[in-house]
């Protein structure tokens, strides 16, 4: 057995599998693609070299985490497509990005060395420091709003959110105009070794600043600052913006008001199953408004339909649609805790991709922005 | 001869009290709940012969209350026990009724004027009916007297309950006593027999199959409950909003079981009663679809087999070797879809049920480390009790004169519980005859 297959079969205990099929029955993406979570697990195990990694349908996988939540056997699938996938990236292979390769081109050239960003424009009125123990790591939100120009999700108002919020509590963060990317997408992408690069020059770089506490606003980057640094030996304690707004209202430093207005709470996969952080962005949401879940939420929550930009098809359509007919059911606004399920809910939501569904009248909204919004005017 | 104490009154528990009995012996039959009967009391039909559960049972339990020879300490735990094999001292705790056994004869005219009656979920039905705070456990219950839940009771919580109390003026024996107490006793035993069953795994935890969010979505318990003509339907399968029958069904098999994060164990009668509930409702209504979704179907008892392809030839039940991965509900109708991988096409496929049944995992009781605890006896890996030899000595736990019977010693099902309860009750009488002395009767 190679090293690779090793890894790829055992760590991830899929030679547990006993092919029941549970799997697939969950898939979102075996609803609509032909895709088996089960049937993929099955060719590695009786291919020894993973000549499989060559179809194109490893690809197809949202790593939404479904699966492996209701997995009799424990199977760990999406760490097991992450391992298969960098197999392939070693071929030589990719998924087709959605953005044409825009974004992880982006997210390569800055594992560069000799990189000058000009990401912290956007700070300007705010409290933020140059050194310190806490850190907001804003990720990909300044290169989002160039993207998606067309769309205007503004998902730099979630970065300036995020800093306001802190700064109605007393708090002036780092944001390090020396920041990349946390390397999420090349790490699901199979780029293994441009993820590690991005992830050598943040933690290096937290060092320097002297940085403890991260603090981000980003479900993606905070599983990946959360769990995949601690593998390149990072020590920091990193919270999500709802963990952290969370204490600091339990603690009256941060003080709301309610919205009076009647929201809905999307789980982002990275925050909810990938890191069990279901409870903190509710207990936050239920000071300002009036909570109500959808059907899917939680464990059960649905996926945004993407994963690392690679998946975005007819199927992913349906998938946001369905989506977004549920949360308009529940309430008139969508908080999303995470600015890419923000984009491609909002990408749905103004191209009405499936011909005959009809789409509810809905904001979605990113959670510290509507935090942000209803924060109690002058500090406490 | 010594006495012998019986832990747990279902159908293991009172097989090993009657053999004894029989034999002269005086037994203690100790059960934590107001009634003898345990779990078999509650199914409806048992495989593959299809008999009445409670037909069955309800005998042997009202031999229990007859026998000369046998004692019952029911509303009472096990709480320690001292000494050694031929010559223990059990300490057992009975938990107040307050009503006079002596003088109940469980009538029910308490139950009719409790002011908390239909308010609280019954035990024994699951919830699916209600009670009173002062209840007859259900409709056969071995002892026939009622009992006041003290946890929920007016007069018991509040120390008032409005004007005077109903039920102490309604009872025309007198068999009413609030001022009833716990009490502690010492039985003097020569040999103890635990057979204290299994719990439920409640499926509540298991997001994909929505139990308890999806008022369709039963566990197989509560179906043994609705399909019986003594259950709170009346034996009629209903489907909510709609009070009709099912049309379709769906039985999903191994929920929380062979499952390496749950139970890792088989529950070794899963198959065989899911069989017998999907022709019990072919028998109901011939014309509902019964799916019964498995992992494997795991039929090697005496004629199991063959009740396997009875209920897939003759009644037309489909067997579908698949674990679906969800259920979904229309939130306007309430009927559910279930999703799965069909095992010949390998697509996922999905099929509209009425209902859908979950064989849900039985597990080891709540409270058996405690019980192990009290009796100085070991549990093994998945907390079922630990026998000395499981080849040789299959009745015998880890200290001399402490016998296994039943599920709670490995999982099982009736007849191997009977079998096993006499050969505890066998292996138990040894005991008393190695100390020597005459046996009562």
């Amino acid at each position: 057995m190679s090293a690779e297959k090793e890894a790829a079969v055992k760590s991830t205990k899929a030679y547990y599998c006993v092919e029941c099929g549970k799997c697939t029955g969950i898939c979102p993406v075996s609803r609509g693609l032909e895709y088996s979570p089960r049937r993929m697990v099955k060719r590695a195990l009786e291919d020894p070299e993973l000549e499989f990694v060559r179809d194109s349908q490893i690809w197809n996988c949202l790593t939404c985490k479904l699966c492996s939540g209701v997995c009799p056997s424990g199977v760990d699938y999406i760490d097991f497509i992450r391992i298969v996938r960098s197999r392939a990236h070693a071929q030589g292979l990719s998924g087709s990005c959605s953005q044409g390769g825009q974004l992880s081109t982006m997210a390569r050239m800055m594992a560069s060395d000799r990189l000058a960003q000009g990401r912290n424009f956007w700070t300007e009125g705010l409290e933020v420091a140059e050194k310190g123990e806490l850190m907001y790591f804003v990720g990909c939100l300044p290169y989002f709003d160039t993207v998606f120009e067309d769309l205007r999700p503004d998902t730099l108002d979630i970065a300036r959110s995020t800093v306001k919020v802190l700064n109605a509590a007393g708090i002036r963060p780092v944001v390090s105009p020396a920041e990349r990317c946390c390397g999420h997408d090349l790490l699901w992408s199979g780029d293994v070794e441009s993820y590690r690069a991005l992830a050598r020059q943040n933690i290096r770089e937290m060092k320097r600043l002297g940085v403890k506490t991260v603090v981000t606003s980003c479900a993606e980057c905070y599983r990946t600052l959360s769990r995949d640094y601690k593998e390149m030996g990072a020590d920091l304690e990193v919270k999500h913006i709802s963990q952290l707004a969370g204490e600091l209202l339990d603690q009256g430093k941060l003080k709301v008001k309610s919205s009076g207005k009647k929201v809905t709470l999307h789980d982002a996969c990275r925050l909810g199953r990938h890191t069990g952080v279901y409870d903190p962005p509710r207990e936050v949401l239920r000071k300002v408004a009036e909570l109500v879940e959808m059907p899917r939420s939680g464990p059960a929550a649905s996926c945004c339909g993407v994963g690392a930009f690679l998946t975005c098809g007819a199927h992913s359509k349906r998938i946001q649609v369905e989506r977004l007919i549920e949360a308009g059911a529940a309430a008139p606004v969508l908080v999303t805790e995470c600015p890419k399920c923000q984009i491609h809910f909002k990408c749905a939501l103004r191209d009405k991709p499936v011909p005959g569904a009809k789409l509810p009248e809905l904001e979605i909204i990113d959670l510290s922005s509507f935090l942000a919004r209803n924060l109690e005017a002058g500090k406490p | 001869m010594k006495d012998v104490l019986v832990i747990g009154g279902g159908v293991a528990g009172i097989q090993a009290a009657l053999d004894l009995a029989e034999k002269g012996v005086k037994v203690h039959l100790v059960e934590r709940t107001p009634s003898i009967g345990g779990r078999m009391a509650q199914l409806d039909k048992t495989f593959p012969t299809m008999d009445c559960s409670i037909c069955i049972l309800a005998p042997k339990m009202a031999d229990c209350a007859d026998h000369p020879n046998i004692i019952m300490h029911t509303c009472s735990e096990v709480a320690g026990l001292q000494g050694e094999a031929g010559d223990f001292r059990a300490t057992v705790l009975k938990h107040a009724r307050h009503v006079d056994a002596s003088k109940c004869t469980g009538c029910g005219k308490c139950a009719e004027v409790c002011r908390l009656k239909g308010r609280i979920p019954n035990e024994f039905d699951f919830g699916l009916r209600k009670r009173g705070a002062i209840y007859l456990p259900f409709l056969q219950a071995v002892p026939r007297v009622m009992n006041i839940d003290s946890k929920k009771c007016i007069f018991l919580t509040k120390g008032k309950c409005g004007e005077k109390q109903l039920c102490k003026e309604a009872c025309e024996r007198g068999a009413i006593d609030f001022d009833q107490k716990d009490e502690t006793v010492t039985l003097d035993v020569g040999a103890v027999i635990v057979a204290t069953g299994f719990d439920l795994f409640d499926p509540s935890g298991m997001f994909e199959y929505g139990y308890g969010r999806f008022q369709n979505v039963r566990t197989a318990m509560e179906y043994e409950r609705l399909i019986c003509a003594s259950g709170p339907t009346g034996g009629h399968l209903e489907v909510e909003p709609t009070k009709e029958h099912p049309g379709s069904m769906a039985f999903i098999q191994c929920v929380g079981a062979r499952d390496l994060r749950l139970s890792p164990f088989c529950c070794s009668v899963c198959c065989m009663y899911a069989t017998k509930e999907a022709v019990l409702v072919k028998e109901h209504y011939p014309d509902t679809d019964c799916t019964i979704f498995n992992v494997d179907m795991r039929a090697l008892g005496k004629g199991f087999e063959e009740f396997v392809e009875r209920a897939r030839d003759e009644y037309g039940v489909r067997f579908l070797r698949a674990r679906p991965g969800q259920v979904t509900e229309d939130p306007a109708t309430k009927r559910l879809t279930v999703w799965y991988e069909d095992p010949a096409s390998g697509k996922v496929t999905s099929m509209e049920a009425d209902m859908v049944v979950l064989a849900t995992a039985l597990v080891p009781g709540a409270g058996v480390a405690q019980l192990a605890k009290a009796l100085g006896i070991e549990l093994d890996e998945s907390a079922f009790f630990k026998v000395r030899d499981p080849l040789m000595s299959p009745v015998e736990s880890t200290r001399p004169g402490v016998f296994i019977a039943g599920y709670c010693e490995t999982p099982k099902d009736i007849p191997e519980s009977v079998a096993q309860a006499s050969g505890a009750a066998a292996r138990a009488f040894e005991v008393l005859k190695r100390k020597g002395g005459a046996a009562h009767a």
